[in-house]
């Protein structure tokens, strides 16, 4: 559960909640670096750390550990963007990549972090062409994702023209039949010309509210599903199952219908010297879980099973 | 558990139910051939008792042939199997199929059933008639069909674990008999010997027979059905000459007395529908069933000229649609 440790407020006192961090890496909820950080620059509650209010950011991640590696990870690799062509075997781009690994453990768990930063600026310093270059060029799966992205834009552009085209289509079709149809009946027949026009104008007006009505009939219904969903996001929980209660269950013990005369108890089976009548089990069959007792009341059992049925 | 099987449910009946599903199972046999079949021919087919006599006899030889198999099989085997048999010509006509194969099929399915383990071809060894190969292929090929008419109500409750329940409850309770309880035991079983070469186990829940097979094991040596009620008065628990138990539970009583009215109705439709095949009758039902066989060949193939005369309109007479009997599809 995230919790503030200085104010002590958690997900369950305040629901807005909503966790910062900075740089050191000490969490601190929003209402805290508010009042704490008014004047824009101030000390960590917990490492005494000069921070300042704008490099707070919202915490991701529940570990602050891992925030400030995603953290510093993206921030490094705007300084350490070389790509594999960029040197001469593969062998150099893996130790490349191994020295950026251990530079982000060094900064995270804070070993050594002025040897660190110095090689980071010399790194910069050294290689401030290539890095410059670098920013402007993509790697391939930068390429292949734009890739992918144009031609999901290309194919929507194709699917609304497809349709637009045949919608115009069709209105255009109804459109002149209609007007055909309407020419041809003022010639013909011998109703006024008035009242034909009328009515095709009737016509026409109520097509046009049946429209509307159906529009906004859509965006009602498009308002409602937002403001479902913006109900069901708020009150989403990641911790807790929501059950649906019941009735809660009562057990009630099966009643066994024998329609015959009572059946003797196992204790009643054994003192009235009913395993006189039935074979000893032998010691393999006991051992399988078998007694003389079992048989027993099977064989009395059956023997009684709807003896009364008439 | 018999009160909530299948057998209760589906293939318990009335006598009266059974006779009228038999002669509707006949006429319908009839009606197929009706427009083919010329007077003389017709004298050929058999009654619905006829029928049922056949089917008693084929039964007589299927429990020889249960008695001399080795290994020897239990008698629950011959239980399951004959209401395989008893059942299966509730929905089949015992004249369109081969009566003895379908009895061998049931009896294959049976010890499968009962958990009684044998090969087809250990199974065919103890069949004295036919080549032993072309019986497992028809046994083996009936078997689907058989388990598909049963509606696939393959678990029996047999009436001989009652027996056993029955004869515990007597030991344990009637401490004051005077004679060895074990003696009716052979009188007993010769009584569901009996019982299965009638319709008792179609009419009957299998703890009453076995209640059946005790009192006539009883009355074999000389008791009287005096017994049966002191036994039954101690299972319900009236106590005996009391009136005042006697008004408390009335319906008691009343179960008591419907319990021996049944019993000795049971002993009495097993004594007199049991009646043992002669030689004579089963020479008889073998030429009958020989020639019936021979009859129903010219019969099927003169159906179907009819239908082709007819111009072939509709399935062809005699032909049966496959249709998947298990399928993953559904």
């Amino acid at each position: 559960m995230r919790e503030c440790k200085k104010c002590k407020s958690n997900e369950y006192t305040n629901k807005q909640l909503v966790m910062m961090i900075n740089e050191c890496g000490h969490p601190l909820c929003k209402n805290c670096v508010d009042n704490i950080f008014a004047m824009n620059s101030g000390e960590c509650h917990v490492c005494n750390r000069v921070l300042r209010k704008n490099n707070f950011r919202e915490q991701i991640y529940d570990d602050p550990l891992i925030d400030k590696e995603t953290f510093l990870r993206r921030k490094l690799r705007k300084i350490y963007n070389l790509k594999q062509d960029d040197f001469a075997t593969l062998k150099e781009f893996g130790d490349y990549q191994e020295r950026f690994e251990t530079l982000v453990y060094n900064l995270v768990f804070e070993t050594d972090v002025m040897e660190t930063n110095a090689e980071i600026s010399a790194f910069e310093e050294k290689n401030k062409e290539l890095i410059d270059r670098n920013k402007r060029r993509l790697d391939e799966d930068m390429k292949w994702i734009e890739d992918q992205l144009r031609d999901e834009r290309a194919m929507k552009v194709r699917i609304s023209e497809h349709l637009e085209t045949d919608a115009k289509e069709k209105e255009n079709q109804t459109a002149v039949t209609d007007t055909r149809k309407i020419m041809d009946e003022l010639r013909d027949s011998n109703v006024a010309a008035e009242v034909i026009l009328d009515r095709e104008r009737k016509k026409q007006i109520e097509k046009e509210l049946e429209e509307k009505d159906e529009q906004e009939k859509r965006k009602k219904r498009n308002k409602e599903i937002l403001q479902t969903r913006k109900r069901a996001a708020e009150n989403m929980s990641f911790n807790t199952v929501i059950r649906i209660a019941g009735r809660a269950y009562v057990h009630q013990p099966l009643e066994l219908v024998i329609n015959g005369p009572p059946m003797p108890s196992p204790k009643q089976i054994e003192d009235m010297g009913y395993l006189a009548h039935i074979r000893q089990a032998s010691a393999d069959l006991i051992a399988g879980g078998y007694t003389s007792a079992l048989g027993c009341s099977r064989a009395l059992f059956e023997a009684r099973i709807d003896l009364f049925s008439f | 558990m018999y009160a909530t099987s299948t057998q209760k449910r589906e293939w318990t009946y009335t006598p009266e139910k059974l006779a009228a599903i038999r002669l509707e199972i006949n006429i319908k046999f009839r009606q197929k051939y009706e427009s083919v079949i010329t007077p003389e021919e017709l004298a050929l087919f058999v009654t619905p008792e006829e029928e049922l006599r056949m089917q008693r006899s084929i039964e007589d030889a299927a429990l020889k042939f249960a008695d001399n198999f080795r290994p020897h099989i239990w008698p629950s085997v011959k239980w399951t199997a004959l209401s395989f048999f008893k059942r299966a010509f509730l929905v089949w006509a015992p004249m369109d199929t081969s009566i003895r194969m379908v009895m061998m099929a049931c009896f294959y399915l049976a010890m499968k059933i009962d958990e009684f383990y044998i090969t087809i071809d250990d199974f065919v060894k103890n069949m004295n008639v036919g080549d032993p190969r072309q019986n497992a292929e028809r046994i083996l090929k009936m078997e689907p069909e058989l388990m598909k008419v049963l509606n696939y109500n393959l678990t029996v409750h047999c009436p001989y674990r009652p027996f056993e329940g029955h004869l515990m409850d007597m030991k344990t309770r009637m401490l004051l008999l005077n004679f060895d309880l074990e003696s009716i035991r052979r009188d007993s079983m010769r009584f569901f010997q009996h019982a299965l070469q009638t319709d008792v186990l179609l009419l009957y829940p299998p703890s009453q027979i076995a209640l059946a097979a005790i009192n006539y094991g009883l009355h074999e040596q000389g008791k009287s059905d005096e017994i049966l009620r002191e036994f039954l008065r101690k299972l319900i628990g009236i106590e005996e000459d009391s009136w005042a138990a006697r008004d408390a539970h009335p319906q008691d009583l009343e179960k008591l007395e419907k319990t021996v009215t049944r019993v000795s109705q049971i002993m009495r439709d097993v004594d007199r529908n049991y009646v043992a095949v002669t030689e004579q009758e089963r020479e008889n039902h073998k030429t009958q069933l020989a020639s019936i066989r021979e009859l129903m060949v010219s019969l099927d193939e003169r159906r179907r000229e009819e239908w082709v005369a007819g111009g072939s309109i509709g399935p062809e007479p005699g032909k049966v649609i496959e249709q998947p009997v298990d399928s993953d599809d559904e």
